[in-house]
C-alpha cells in the first residue's frame, strides 16, 4: 500500500491504531474458517465511531476495499481480508453505552461480546436472546453482520428479531441511523435488510438491542434414544402437540462421544441425545414437560433426565455448545456445515448424509437445532491422508445440495461468506440474485464493503437491466414449483 | 391517456379487465382499468406491458387500506390481486404455509385452523384484507407483543418487480440467512418496490385454552403504574390492548393462554403485580380496533418508545377534544379522530419525535402528508427505489417523502 495512504490512516486514527507489520497482519489472515487465508495490506483498529467513519472515508476516497471484523469467530469466511484492502477491526468499540429497562433495550458498540450483554442485565431479570455457540467470545457487530442465531432462536428469533436501531457507516463514509427505538419508523425497513448482510452494506458503530425478560421457570430435559430417527420422531411429535420449546437439539452418537471426551457433561451413552428446554410460567412448564416426557417415551426414549437448577442446565449446555470444538478429540480435522431443511425431512436427510459418508469413506457427526431443521453436520477427515481433504470438501458440498433439494437453505446462521458463494447460484435463480444485488447497489455502488462475499458474481450497479428473461419458476409453471 | 385494454385482455382474459370505479383506487387517483391477473406469470406480464407503455400501476388487495399513504402522482391501472387467492401449501408438520398474496386473512386462518395452527397477522377487516395488503402495510395489533411484527413472520416471498422480473427471496424454512433478507425490505413498503405474489409464512399452534381478563383504569395516572407492573410480572400474555376514549376511563385487556392451570396462575400473577383485581372480559373486546374503523373522519397511527405510551396518549388527549383509540404496549396507538383534529397532527408529530415516535395518517388526512418527516437514511431509501423501480411504475409518490 502506498505510504501516503498509510500516513492518511495514521493521521486520521493515530499511529497505534494502524497495523502495517507483516507479522502482525498475519493475525488477521482468516476467521473461524481457517482454510481460506489472505493477508490484508493494512489493519486499522479504530477507537470511536468517528474513527470508523474516518477510516471508511479514506477507503472510499482511495477506492480501497475494506472488510469489517469482530472477534473473527465466523465460520463462513465472511471476515476473510482482501489482499490489497484494509481490515477494520471493531474490537475496541466495546462499550455498553446505555441500559434502558423501561423500554427493554440496551445500546452497545459493535465490539461488545455477546455474552456480556446478558451478563450486564441478568441481575435485573433480563437476557439477550440470540446465543450462538461462540457467545463467550463473538461480538455483537459480527452477530449483526451474520444474523446470528443459536439454540434458542426457535422460540425467541434471530439477531434481526432483536435489533431495534443501528448507527451505520455507509461505504461512502456517511453515517446514518436505521430503525428506531419506537416501532415502525415510516419508510423502508433498512435495519431489517442490513442485519445479515455480512458486512457488504456498511459497518455498524452502535446498536440498540431488544432485551427479553427472563422466564419464570426454565427446565432442560435430556432424553436418550437408540437412534437419531427415534429422536427426530420425538421432535416431530412434540411440535405436532403444539409445544414450542425454547430450544430443541439433537446430538448423534459421534458428537456425544466427542463432547464427553472434551467437557465430561455426563451425557448418557446412547445412539442419539435429545435436549429439550421449556421456559415460561411455572405451571405451564410443568404441564408441558410432563407431555414432552410422555411423547419421548412413546418414541423410544430409554432414559430421561431433568436438569432443573441453573448449575445442572449449565453442564448440559456446556457439552452441546462445545460440540464443534470437541471434534478435535476424535478427528484431526473437520468441516462444519450449516444447512437447513424442513424439519419433517429430517430422518430422510440424515439417512442420505449417512450413506454419502459411507460411500466417501468419511465419518459425519451430526449436531443440530432440530426444532428449526438447522443441521450442523461435521465432516471428519485427516489432512495428512492424501485426497481426504478434497473428499471432505466434496462431501460437505453434497450435503448442502441435499438441503437445497429438500426445500431448505445452504445456511441457517453461519452466513454465505466466502465458503458458500457458489452454492447461492444453486439455491437461487439468476433473477433472484440480481434482485438482491440491487440492494447492494443502493448501499455500496462501488463494491468496497467486503467485496467478493455472498454473491457468486457481482452485478455492475450502473448496468442497464438486460432484456427480459423468464424466471425458471415461470418456465416451469409457478404452481408446479410449490 | 389512451390505454390499450385489449393488450391486457390478451394476458388475463377480457373478463378480467374492467373499468375502474372510484372505490378501486386511493383518493386522488383516477385509474382507467382494473386488471386482475390469475397467477404470478400473468402479474409479471401485466406489469411488463404497463411499464413498456409508461403506465403507473396501483396494486390492490382487498381494498381495506386504499387510503394509506399520499395520493399517488399517477395511477393508470389498478392491479387487482384477488384472483391469486390460493393456499399453495400448508406444511403443518413444519408449521409453515405458502399462500398467494390475494388470499383474505380470515380465509387463510380458517384453513390453518384445520390443523390447529394460525398466523399471527392482524387486520381491522380480516374477511377482506389480504395477505399481500397486510404485509405491504405491515399493520399489526394486539398479538405483536407476543409474536413480533409482520416482517418476523415472513420466511420467503415471491415478488414481481417493475420490469416484470419475478424474484424469489428467503425460503420455506424457518431459519435461513442465505443472501439479503428482501422480505424485510418488501414488508411495509406499500407495494412501491414490487408486487407481492406469494409468501411463505411462519405459523404458530392455536392455544388450547385462552382467557381474557381486564382492568378498568379510572385514573389516567394508573397507566404509568400498571403497564410497567404488567411488563415485569412473570407472565407471557398472547395479547394486550388499551381501549381509550375522551372523557372515559381507560380499559386494559389482557389475554393469557396455556393449560387452564397456567392461565389461572398467570391471572393471579397479574393481580399481584398490578395490585388489582382483574375482571373476566368477553372475547369481543378484541374487536375494539375494528370498531374504530367504523367511518372515522381521521385515522392516525402514533408510535412512541413503549415506556412513553402514557405520555403519548396524554399528548393526543391534549390536542383534540374528542377521540377514541386502541393502544398497544409495543408503543403503537391507533386513533380515530374528528376531521377538525387534522390541525393537531403537526404538533403531535413534533411532540412524539422526542421519543423516536411518528404520526402516520391511515385514512382521512386530506391535504396532510401521510408520513411526516424522513430521517437521515432517506437518501438510501431513494437509491433503493431507484434500483427497484427507476421509472416509478408502482404507486408513484404514495410512500414516504414522495417515493
Amino acid at each position: 500500500m502506498e505510504q501516503r495512504i498509510v500516513d492518511a490512516f495514521r493521521r486520521a486514527l493515530g499511529a497505534p491504531c494502524v497495523i502495517t507489520d507483516p507479522m502482525q497482519l498475519r493475525t488477521y489472515e482468516c476467521d473461524g474458517l481457517t482454510n481460506f487465508r489472505v493477508v490484508p495490506a493494512l489493519v486499522v483498529i479504530p477507537e470511536s465511531a468517528a474513527a470508523v467513519q474516518a477510516a471508511v472515508r479514506i477507503c472510499h476516497d482511495e477506492r480501497l476495499p475494506f472488510v469489517a471484523r469482530g472477534a473473527g469467530t465466523g465460520l463462513s469466511g465472511g471476515a476473510l481480508p482482501v489482499a490489497e484492502g484494509v481490515v477494520i477491526s471493531l474490537t475496541r468499540l466495546n462499550r455498553i453505552l446505555e441500559v434502558d429497562l423501561d423500554n427493554e433495550c440496551i445500546i452497545v458498540e459493535p465490539g461488545v461480546i455477546n455474552a456480556h450483554v446478558t451478563r450486564h442485565v441478568s441481575d435485573a431479570g433480563y437476557f439477550y436472546a440470540p446465543d450462538p455457540s461462540s457467545q463467550s467470545v463473538c461480538t455483537i457487530g459480527g452477530n449483526i453482520a451474520e444474523n446470528a442465531g443459536g439454540a434458542h432462536c426457535l422460540k425467541y428469533g434471530f439477531t434481526v428479531t432483536h435489533v431495534l436501531a443501528l448507527d451505520v457507516v455507509l461505504p461512502d463514509g456517511s453515517m446514518v441511523r436505521l430503525g428506531g427505538r419506537a416501532p415502525d419508523r415510516p419508510g423502508y425497513d433498512l435495519a431489517g435488510v442490513f442485519v445479515g448482510s455480512e458486512g457488504t452494506l456498511g459497518i455498524v458503530t452502535r446498536a440498540c438491542l431488544r432485551l427479553v425478560k427472563r422466564p419464570a421457570t426454565i427446565q432442560t430435559l435430556l432424553a436418550a434414544f437408540h437412534s437419531t430417527d427415534d429422536a427426530g420422531a420425538a421432535v416431530g411429535a412434540i411440535i405436532a402437540a403444539g409445544v414450542l420449546p425454547a430450544a430443541i437439539e439433537i446430538m448423534d452418537r459421534l458428537s456425544i462421544v466427542a463432547a464427553e471426551a472434551a467437557v465430561h457433561a455426563g451425557y448418557p451413552d446412547c445412539g442419539a441425545l435429545l435436549l429439550v428446554e421449556l421456559d415460561g410460567p411455572a405451571s405451564e412448564v410443568d404441564a408441558l414437560m410432563a407431555r414432552v416426557n410422555a411423547l419421548c417415551s412413546a418414541c423410544g426414549a430409554w432414559e430421561q433426565r431433568l436438569a432443573a437448577s441453573d448449575a445442572e442446565r449449565a453442564v448440559v449446555w456446556r457439552g452441546r455448545k462445545a460440540a464443534f470444538a470437541a471434534m478435535g478429540r476424535i478427528s484431526p480435522n473437520y468441516i462444519v456445515q450449516d444447512g437447513v431443511i424442513p424439519r419433517t425431512a429430517l430422518a430422510a436427510v440424515l439417512r442420505e448424509i449417512h450413506e454419502l459418508g459411507e460411500r466417501a469413506g468419511l465419518r459425519v457427526a451430526n449436531v443440530f437445532h432440530a426444532g428449526d431443521g438447522n443441521l450442523h453436520p461435521l465432516v471428519l477427515y485427516d489432512r495428512k491422508v492424501p485426497g481426504q481433504e478434497h473428499a471432505a470438501e466434496a462431501l460437505s458440498g453434497e450435503i448442502l445440495r441435499i438441503c437445497i433439494r429438500a426445500g431448505g437453505s445452504i445456511t441457517g446462521e453461519h452466513g454465505v461468506g466466502m465458503e458458500k458463494r457458489a452454492f447461492m447460484a444453486e439455491m437461487f435463480a439468476e433473477p433472484d440474485l440480481d434482485t438482491m444485488q440491487r440492494v447492494r447497489c443502493a448501499f455500496d455502488p462501488q463494491r468496497l464493503a467486503n467485496p467478493d462475499k455472498v454473491f457468486p458474481r457481482p452485478r455492475l450497479c450502473g448496468e442497464k437491466t438486460g432484456p427480459y428473461v423468464p424466471h425458471p419458476l415461470e418456465v416451469a409453471g409457478v404452481a408446479e414449483f410449490f | 391517456m389512451t390505454i390499450d385494454a385489449a393488450a391486457f385482455a390478451a394476458i388475463v382474459g377480457a373478463a378480467h379487465v374492467t373499468p375502474a370505479q372510484a372505490a378501486d383506487a386511493p383518493p386522488g387517483a383516477a385509474p382507467h382499468w382494473v386488471i386482475a391477473p390469475g397467477d404470478a406469470a400473468e402479474v409479471a406480464a401485466v406489469v411488463r406491458a404497463a411499464a413498456a407503455a409508461g403506465l403507473a400501476v396501483l396494486p390492490r388487495g382487498g381494498g381495506t387500506r386504499r387510503e394509506r399513504g399520499n395520493p399517488p402522482r399517477r395511477g393508470d391501472i389498478v392491479l387487482a390481486l384477488h384472483r391469486l387467492d390460493r393456499l399453495l401449501e400448508h406444511a403443518h408438520g413444519d408449521m409453515t404455509a405458502t399462500v398467494e398474496a390475494g388470499m383474505p386473512l380470515a380465509a387463510l386462518q380458517r384453513q390453518l385452523a384445520q390443523h390447529r395452527q394460525f398466523v399471527p397477522l392482524e387486520s381491522h377487516a380480516p374477511e377482506r384484507a389480504t395477505i399481500g395488503g397486510t404485509l405491504a402495510t405491515a399493520d399489526s395489533g394486539a398479538l405483536r407483543l407476543r409474536y413480533g411484527p409482520p416482517r418476523d413472520l415472513v420466511l420467503g416471498m415471491t415478488v414481481v418487480l417493475a420490469d416484470g422480473t419475478i424474484a424469489r427471496s428467503g425460503g420455506k424454512v424457518v431459519k435461513n440467512v442465505a443472501g439479503y433478507d428482501l422480505p424485510k425490505l418488501m414488508t411495509g413498503a406499500l407495494g412501491t418496490l414490487g408486487v407481492l405474489v406469494s409468501a411463505t409464512l411462519r405459523l404458530y399452534p392455536l392455544p388450547e385454552h385462552e382467557v381474557t381478563i381486564g382492568l378498568d383504569l379510572a385514573d389516567p395516572a394508573a397507566l404509568g403504574r400498571v403497564l410497567p407492573a404488567l411488563r415485569a410480572a412473570p407472565v407471557v400474555p398472547t395479547a394486550v390492548q388499551l381501549r381509550l376514549a375522551s372523557g372515559q376511563p381507560a380499559a386494559l385487556d389482557v389475554r393469557v393462554a396455556g393449560t387452564p392451570a397456567a392461565c389461572d396462575e398467570q391471572i393471579a400473577a397479574i393481580a399481584a403485580a398490578t395490585a388489582s383485581a382483574p375482571q373476566p372480559r368477553h372475547a369481543d373486546v378484541w374487536q375494539a380496533r375494528a370498531a374504530l374503523w367504523h367511518e372515522p373522519a381521521l385515522m392516525l397511527k402514533c408510535t412512541t418508545r413503549p415506556a412513553q405510551l402514557g405520555a403519548a396518549l396524554a399528548q393526543l388527549a391534549a390536542l383534540t377534544p374528542t377521540w377514541r383509540a386502541v393502544a398497544y404496549p409495543t408503543g403503537i396507538i391507533e386513533a380515530a379522530l374528528p376531521g377538525s383534529a387534522r390541525a393537531a397532527v403537526a404538533p403531535l408529530r413534533q411532540a412524539l419525535a422526542a421519543s423516536d415516535g411518528a404520526v402516520v395518517v391511515l385514512a382521512g388526512g386530506g391535504d396532510l402528508d401521510a408520513w411526516g418527516p424522513a430521517g437521515d437514511d432517506f437518501a438510501v431509501m431513494q437509491r433503493i427505489k431507484q434500483q427497484f423501480d427507476p421509472h416509478g411504475v408502482f404507486n408513484p409518490g404514495r410512500y414516504l417523502g414522495g417515493l
